[in-house]
């Protein structure tokens, strides 16, 4: 059960890694996405 | 509104497309004005267009000669052609580089205008007509360039929504 031991920790931080990066993603994509259709709407009343 | 302003110079075959820009910009206006709460009193003109008949409204329109032309800017479309992360498709950035293209033509038609306006003040004897007849040939293209932009706005338009 040694390799158990050793590897717990690796793997809890790998998925603290992914889990907070795919987080950070989702946020700037929420956020891009909202500017563009933002952008969109000021290019329509523009034009 | 540049259609209206320059009706004039469209030919006869364009009246019924010229008499629609001018409905459109009044009733276009009107709106704005009235959305934005700037002369929210103002009566309803559409109607009253709407019976004028295309011939009568051309007419009308054309007895306007205006004399120097109005560069149009795109704030928006410029920084959005400036910017990298638009979200906008190849086929809308070249439609919106269109516009910007037209647009900027069209400054420089009113630029010449303005040019061959103040050189009617000052050139004299056997040039002077000429200098009006260049200003008129300007003036034209300036209204017809106009219509171009529009085309090109309304197509950039369709492509946006």
């Amino acid at each position: 059960m040694d390799w158990f031991f050793y590897l717990t920790p690796v793997i809890t931080a790998l998925v603290g890694f992914v889990s907070g990066w795919g987080l950070f993603e989702l946020t700037e994509w929420r956020k891009r996405t909202h500017h563009q259709q933002e952008v969109r709407s000021a290019l329509m009343a523009e034009l | 509104m540049n259609i209206g302003k320059y009706a004039r110079y469209f030919q006869s075959t364009k009246t019924p497309f010229v008499a629609n820009e001018i409905r459109w910009f009044l009733k276009h206006g009107r709106d704005q004005l009235a959305s934005a709460g700037v002369f929210s009193d103002l009566p309803e003109i559409s109607d009253t267009f709407e019976k004028v008949g295309d011939q009568q409204l051309v007419a009308l329109y054309s007895q306007i000669h205006e004399t120097l032309g109005v560069k149009l800017i795109f704030p928006t479309v410029e920084s959005v052609l400036a910017g990298s992360m638009s979200g906008l498709s190849a086929q809308q950035i070249a439609a919106l580089g269109m516009v910007q293209w037209h647009a900027h033509l069209l400054s420089q038609d009113a630029d010449m205008m303005t040019e061959f306006l103040r050189m009617t003040f000052t050139v004299m004897d056997d040039n002077h007509p000429r200098i009006v007849e260049n200003h008129e040939m300007r003036c034209a293209a300036y209204a017809l360039r106009s219509e171009v932009l529009l085309r090109v706005i309304r197509r950039a338009l369709e492509l946006l929504r």
